[in-house]
């Protein structure tokens, strides 16, 4: 048999995991490093950290697993978006990585923002608009405030192409990590010269951008030497850690969505051709497969407003008493509501809205309080809301000419049967919930076995391996549902005027 | 019995010779089971016809509602249906029943395997559903619908297995929950969908098959007017493991992941718990099935002979004037002297109901055994035969998964039989545990309080089960000659016949 390794460069630590290449993990091994905050608003990391951190793991890996790990043919990985490393002209590294959470260049950011033309010029060539989070403002900020760092800089490399570039020697990025960097014309998947001359970066210091399943060197005799690993096991190009996990989650084809319900909530559509909005309520990526993009939705408050609601009306110290956790308490509470919770409707702009209105002075409402109105009421009132906020993104997305026909759920916010139903009736697409710890590194040597030719079918291979834990479909809704959010979509108008006067 | 339990819980389990109302006590701790109601539930034959009755059961499901409704004070939190697998109704387009639906064991399906075999390979069948090939199974039943020109297959709507039916009825929700959905062959288990593209080779109509869910999904609540009807509130229809097995095996109190469950009734599914599916040619020579189970988890199990035979035997032996409990016959067979005659008890001639005992001994004549006299020596035949049957599914079963099972669960009505359950542990060589027998609706029942937000994984409702059932150990003892007796069941199974 032979197996494949996986490597997720997270924000917060990395996690290696060995699989059969018949998708069955065999195991995983994880570390953690720091964040570095130098000050408020910066955040970097070590890139040693990640190389030492991986050393550990894989020594560990493979004490556990001596024999499947001597069996190892090829290694996939995705990262952290946006992340980047500055290295000079022997390759060193130059100062700490500066991460997609560093807010420093919010003021170059507010410079692009204030002139329409740019920001408009970047959009259509880039389909994203300037953030913190973007490499390419991040590296304008070195280029204005560490001219020596700057004039010694010779390559950036983006997280995961770093450690890629340490295993392999070679420098490569591939199309999903790209297109964080605002750098990347994402339509037509290639760096954008019009931005990297808009920013005064040159095109020499980023690596040459291709398809991420393909295998761009193989591991070397230092690697080896250092970590037991063979040398010349192929490296996969490998993609970003969202794009990874997408796949891993079984989004193969145009039409699926990849929906997480964590603070924020994320849907990924996943296309065939890039979706751009003329009217720039979207964003749009390059996923991980070739000619398939993915456009982004995001709510900035999903997770976060439960979790608001348990903050302010739930008493700090209350004893954990009865049916577990206080969130199994509110599902619980729930089931006895019905839908519409009984006129009640919840604007959950709490902290603001990205898309589709990229409001941040909108706020959360509930409408239609009554005297029939119990605290159960709001919190289902709250589990509505956030569902009609997704699909108002998802109807914005399929507005721009797509139809959405499957919809796969990941990480732990649906872990609420409850709210799964209610997400049901409110979309009125089938939604299938993965049972899946790591759906990124299984997406990583997906990329990496069918670069080898183990994989033939990405389609066939998600079949058999991706487990599906629940499925709802509920494709006629409710009416009450289909009444409340038409008012839903009516509120946020009306009140935009109301947040701006607030906010004077 | 009423605790003070928080939750109230109500399963109505329609099984083939009886249905039931059973309320379920759960204080997030324990599960407590009360009986309600009961009512015969067989097959209503007319002329040469089988149909099941789904007017009067849903009859007697509102009686057993109300029921249940008058006895629990602080009202009851959910309810849901499960069956067996395979039936089911059609419906026009205004939701109308459409006559009454077939009884599986109607023989209108009786060509319908043959024919779909002249369009489909079964090769192809099994790759897409993983299903067994029974020609009762719900793709032959359509097929035999076609090729009748049906007119009710011709105005369906809407196609809902029985449990989907009753949830449609109470909630307004049509939808099919998908362990029911698995045992119909019209079903693809690794994608959780409709086998839209094999329906479609067998020219069956494809719009009629409703949008899947899965186990714990909460359908709606009880329609206003039948709330009022019954005077209790809307209350919440959550849809279990339909399928009467699926939720037995949801319900086993596991404590080792490497486990072997046998659902013991008229017929036994032997079978393991998998992640995902497990379709190939191994899995089709063994005739093994994949049905869907709680979680995502895939039930791969084979049917094989139960009680059945002891059953006819009885039945038989009752119709000369000779009646004895089960429990009797146990005692009987456990005085009879061990290591006599076997039996391969799939064999042809135990199949058709009737002389049972003659053809026992008829088949030990032509196999050169010695012929079972006795009723004790009869039974403690097909006992120690069930036994080693059993060890040839565990060894085929452990053959193809590549892992050693580490122990027996046996569920159901049968896991009451003792000495059965000490040969089972002795032939294998596992230890057996056995219990509850009232896994069904114990699972139904706790897949509800799951999708209410009680429970939060499979895994937790075992726990359950651990602490509100007691369940009994057998351990192996080991005899050489059980090596040998399963020599020659292997030998009656390879030739039918003389060894």
């Amino acid at each position: 048999m032979n197996y494949l390794l996986g490597i997720d460069l997270g924000t917060t630590g990395l996690k290696v995991s060995l699989f059969a290449e018949d998708g069955t993990l065999t195991g995983s091994q994880s570390c953690e490093y720091p964040l570095l905050t130098p000050q408020t608003g910066y955040v970097e990391q070590d890139p040693e950290a990640w190389w030492q951190g991986f050393v550990s793991v894989i020594q560990r890996l493979r004490v556990a697993y001596p024999e499947s790990f001597s069996h190892i043919v090829g290694i996939g990985l995705c990262g952290q978006m946006h992340t980047q490393v500055y290295l000079d002209q022997n390759d060193r590294v130059l100062r700490p990585a500066i991460t997609w959470m560093d807010q420093r260049s919010s003021d170059i950011v507010t410079r692009i923002q204030g002139d329409p033309i740019s920001r408009e010029m970047l959009y259509q060539e880039t389909a994203n608009y300037p953030s913190t989070t973007y490499t390419a403002l991040q590296v304008k900020w070195v280029q204005e405030n560490e001219p020596e760092v700057w004039r010694q800089t010779r390559s950036i490399l983006v997280a995961k192409d770093y450690l890629k570039y340490r295993l392999t020697g070679v420098k490569a990025t591939d199309f999903a990590e790209a297109s964080g960097t605002l750098l990347f014309d994402v339509r037509n998947e290639r760096w954008s010269t019009a931005a990297f001359d808009y920013f005064g970066i040159s095109l020499d210091l980023f690596p040459p951008v291709g398809p991420s399943d393909k295998i761009i060197g193989s591991t070397t005799r230092q690697v080896s030497q250092e970590t037991g690993l063979k040398q010349g096991i192929p490296v996969v190009n490998g993609s970003s850690d969202n794009s990874a996990s997408a796949l891993g989650a079984g989004m193969v084809r145009s039409g699926q969505v990849t929906l997480i319900i964590g603070t924020a909530g994320v849907v990924s559509v996943c296309s065939d051709r890039p979706l751009l909005d003329p009217a720039g309520r979207t964003l749009c990526w390059h996923y991980c497969l070739p000619e398939h993009w993915v456009t982004l939705g995001i709510t900035q408050t999903a997770g976060e407003s439960l979790q608001w609601f348990k903050n302010a009306f739930e008493p700090q110290d209350a004893p954990q008493s009865g049916s577990g956790d206080i969130f199994n308490r509110y599902n619980q509470a729930i089931t006895q509501v019905p839908d519409g919770s009984d006129g009640v409707i919840f604007l959950p702009y709490l902290n603001g809205e990205r898309t589709p209105y990229w409001d941040s002075s909108a706020r959360g409402v509930f409408f239609g309080l009554n005297l029939a109105t119990g605290k159960a009421h709001m919190i289902k009132a709250i589990m509505e809301g956030v569902s009609f906020a997704l699909r108002n993104n998802i109807e914005t997305i399929e507005a721009l000419g797509i139809q959405i026909d499957e919809i796969r759920a990941v990480g732990g916010g649906l872990k609420s049967p409850v709210w799964l139903q209610t997400l049901g009736r409110i979309l009125k697409k089938p939604i299938s919930t993965v049972n899946m710890p790591d759906t990124a590194n299984l997406g990583n040597i997906l990329l990496c076995g069918k670069a080898l030719g183990l994989v033939s079918s990405y389609q066939q291979s998600v079949e058999r391996m991706v487990a599906i834990e629940q499925v709802v479909h509920y494709p006629e809704g409710v009416p009450v549902y289909e009444k409340q959010y038409a008012l839903f979509l009516e509120l946020y108008p009306q009140l935009q005027p109301l947040y701006r006067k607030a906010l004077e | 019995m009423q605790t003070r339990a928080a939750l109230h819980l109500l399963a109505f389990d329609l099984g083939a010779e009886s249905g039931r109302t059973m309320v379920g006590h759960f204080d997030g701790e324990r599960l407590e089971l009360e009986e309600i109601y009961r009512f015969p539930n067989s097959p209503v034959r007319v002329n040469e016809h089988l149909y099941s009755d789904v007017l009067r059961l849903w009859m007697e499901l509102q009686t057993g509602l109300q029921k249940a409704n008058a006895q629990t004070e602080t009202g009851l939190a959910s309810l849901g249906v499960d069956t067996w697998g395979v039936d089911f109704a059609l419906l026009d387009r205004q939701d109308r029943l459409l006559g009454n639906p077939f009884h599986y064991r109607d023989p209108h399906t009786h060509n319908a395997l043959a024919t779909a075999l002249e369009c489909v390979p079964q090769e192809e069948i099994y790759a897409q559903t993983g299903n067994q090939l029974i020609e009762f199974n719900t793709l032959f039943q359509l097929v035999a619908l076609k090729q009748a020109e049906n007119p009710n297959l011709q105005a369906a709507h809407s196609l809902l297995m029985l449990p989907d039916l009753f949830h449609f009825w109470l909630s307004g929700q049509k939808a099919t929950e998908s362990t029911i959905a698995s045992t119909s062959q019209c079903f693809n288990p690794y994608k959780l969908t409709w086998a839209t593209d094999l329906l479609q080779r067998l020219g069956l109509p494809t719009h009629i098959f409703q949008p899947v869910v899965t186990a714990g999904s909460l359908l709606g609540h009880l329609q206003l007017w039948l709330a009022y009807q019954i005077g209790c509130k809307p209350i919440p229809v959550i849809a279990p493991a339909c399928h009467d097995t699926g939720s037995a095996v949801a319900a086993i109190p596991v404590s080792e992941p490497h486990f072997m469950y046998i659902s013991s009734g008229t017929w036994s599914l032997v079978g393991v718990e998998l992640e995902q599916p497990l379709i190939n040619a191994a899995t089709l020579a063994a005739n093994l099935a994949n049905e869907g189970g709680v979680g995502g988890r895939v039930r791969l199990l084979k049917i094989t002979p139960g009680m059945w035979l002891l059953q006819q035997c009885r039945s038989e032996w009752a119709r000369r004037g000779l009646v004895y409990t089960y429990a009797e016959l146990t005692s009987l067979a456990a005085a009879a002297p061990s290591f006599g005659a076997l039996l391969a008890v799939g064999a042809q001639e135990f199949m058709a109901p009737g002389e049972v005992p003659e053809r026992i001994q008829a088949y030990c004549q032509s196999t050169g055994q010695p012929v079972p006299q006795t009723v004790g020596e009869i039974v403690r035949s097909i006992l120690e035969s069930l036994a080693l049957e059993y060890r040839l599914t565990l060894e085929g079963l452990e053959a193809l998964l590549g892992w050693p099972v580490q122990v027996i669960h046996i569920i159901g009505g049968g896991s009451r039989n003792s000495l059965l359950n000490q040969l089972t542990a002795d032939v294998t060589r596992r230890p057996v545990i056995a219990g509850p027998v009232e896994a069904t609706v114990a699972g139904n029942l706790l897949v509800q309080a799951m999708g209410l937000g009680y429970l939060s994984s499979l895994d937790d409702l075992r726990q359950v089960m651990r602490r509100s059932f007691e369940t009994q150990i057998f351990e192996p003892h080991s005899n050489d000659r059980w090596e040998e007796a399963y020599y020659r069941v292997r030998q009656l199974n390879a030739y039918g016949g003389n060894p």
